[in-house]
């Protein structure tokens, strides 16, 4: 497990390199879904003020 | 069709006449952009000699870039591109004469200026020539591509800024061979021919192509 | 039976199919982008190439290698899109277009990053305007641009049909911009980055990568279909059947 981790020496290439890869793709899917979330919430308001609940 | 050509340079040459310092601006800004360089990196000869080519060519690709906002902004906004839009001719006949317009009120300058600017940063007879040569053939290509540009932000705000963002990948061709051209003649001047001829393409490619897209794009940007 | 074609072609549609569709893709893709990592790291050789090899820090390939090419490709599906909302006048091929390029842009950045990362222990260098370095970074900027000039514009018509035109003027110069690159001589043409050569690498390897690269595909169908679902909501707000839906979604 450790030469995994270590990569030769490399480590910090290696994971440098995947880790920005890592982040920048979870990145993308979580703004994605707070995207979702907040679209939802702003039309939701909007189509409840115009169509107050009785 | 050339009276219509004609008509249409004679007006934005007209129009530029009465606001020569627009301009003039705009050969300052390239003569400013060129001393600056000197000033940051070093007055060593052979640094100049080496950097030239591509400093004198930049400053170029961003002196008439700056002036495109001016191709069609000024009718824009008086509803003269509307107008234009409208009659029966061919668009992009009037686009080249636009085109043409600007790139006799910026590039032509700038290419008579090139064998002074060539002068301060120590470049040779034979660089100095293939400056004004590549020059000749470039600054066109920059005029009908900026087109482009212009018309797609045609009335945006930040439409400056933007544009730079644009075009300037779309210019890196004309550069990279423009400014070889001039770094290869200071080796050898019958080298140059291949990188003349490429320029040469990419300007007839330009003349096809440019302005068939820059027609689209005011149709676009006017609807 | 009658098969429509265009039956997915209203935003209306295509919003409930792309939504049934995206977690089959995310699924695939993390199945196949951890299978080909774990094949990379775990069943290769610890060198790469034959008379000066590479040592352990190649295995930033897979990672590299493809992202790189779906950048490119990115690229291209996203001028395709832009041609054929020019061409039919589709409001769904402009918005895909539009979901496309956060997604192409950001591979294109992976790609210049683990890039930049290779060169500094092969090369030894962060950088290099190695011609294919750089038309990635050249790509970047396109990408960018495409973005901006999207968010520059108020009028969704006006804005897609411009980024449209955009994205096709880029496409015809993208071939002009490499070569210029590549071949700044005309007279002779060299690089620095690896010539392709695909066909004597490891056979794992290799498949380690094309199974990466797939993986990373299908990611990249399941994140364009949730941003143009999210895209779709935004620009169809005044219809009846995302109000419907809004007010479902609300009340859940």
């Amino acid at each position: 497990m450790s030469t995994f981790f270590s990569q030769g020496g490399y480590a910090f290439f290696v994971w440098m390199s995947y880790g920005a890869g890592l982040v920048l793709l979870l990145a993308e899917v979580l703004v994605l879904r707070r995207e979702r979330r907040t679209i939802l919430s702003r039309l939701g308001r909007l189509a409840r003020l115009r169509n107050p609940d009785r | 069709m050339w009276s219509v050509f004609r008509c249409i340079l004679m007006r934005d040459i007209t129009l530029a006449m009465r606001r020569r310092t627009d301009v003039m601006t705009t050969l300052f800004f390239f003569l400013i952009v060129v001393s600056l360089f000197p000033l940051g990196v070093g007055t060593e000869k052979e640094t100049l000699r080496i950097l030239g080519p591509g400093v004198i060519w930049v400053a170029a690709l961003l002196a008439s870039m700056l002036a495109l906002e001016r191709l069609f902004a000024a009718d824009y906004e008086d509803g003269t591109l509307e107008q234009i839009l409208l009659t029966a001719q061919p668009l992009s006949l009037l686009v080249l004469a636009k085109a043409a317009a600007h790139w006799l009120l910026t590039g032509l300058p700038l290419v008579a200026l090139a064998p002074l600017v060539g002068l301060q940063y120590q470049l040779p007879p034979d660089a100095l020539l293939m400056m004004v040569i590549s020059l000749l053939i470039g600054t066109p290509v920059l005029s009908l591509i900026g087109g482009i540009g212009a018309a797609l932000t045609l009335g945006l705000r930040g439409g400056g800024i933007l544009l730079s963002l644009l075009i300037l990948p779309l210019y890196i061709p004309v550069l990279v061979y423009g400014a070889g051209a001039v770094t290869v003649s200071m080796i050898d001047l019958a080298d140059t021919q291949p990188y003349l001829a490429l320029l040469a393409a990419f300007l007839l490619l330009a003349l096809t192509l440019a302005p068939v897209a820059t027609s689209a794009a005011l149709r676009i940007s006017l609807e | 039976m009658k098969i429509n074609w265009f039956h997915y072609s209203s935003p209306a549609t295509f919003y409930g199919l792309a939504g049934r569709l995206i977690p089959w893709f995310a699924w695939i893709a993390l199945i196949l982008t951890l299978a080909g990592l774990y094949w990379g790291f775990f069943e290769t050789p610890d060198r790469l190439g034959g008379s000066n090899p590479q040592k352990e820090y190649y295995r930033i390939i897979f990672l590299h290698v493809s992202t790189a090419w779906l950048s490119m490709w990115l690229y291209l599906v996203l001028a395709a899109w832009s041609a054929i909302g020019l061409v039919f006048n589709t409001r769904l091929s402009y918005m895909m277009a539009r979901a496309t390029a956060p997604t192409g842009a950001i591979f294109t950045f992976i790609a210049l990053w683990t890039g930049s990362f290779w060169g500094r222990t092969s090369w030894g260098t962060w950088w290099d305007w190695d011609p294919r370095l750089t038309s990635e970074l050249i790509l970047l900027f396109l990408y960018i641009g495409y973005m901006a000039l999207h968010s520059a514009i108020d009028d969704p018509r006006r804005g897609d049909r411009a980024a449209a035109l955009l994205a096709l003027v880029g496409l015809v110069t993208v071939p002009i911009i490499f070569w210029s690159i590549n071949c700044p001589d005309p007279n002779q043409c060299a690089a620095l980055h690896q010539r392709s050569s695909l066909d004597r690498i490891d056979p794992n390897i290799l498949w380690a990568m094309l199974t990466t690269t797939l993986g990373l595909w299908s990611y990249s169908f399941a994140v364009i279909l949730a941003r143009v679902r999210g895209i779709i909501l935004k620009r169809e707000a005044d219809s009846q059947w995302v109000r419907d839906l809004v007010t479902a979604e609300s009340r859940a």
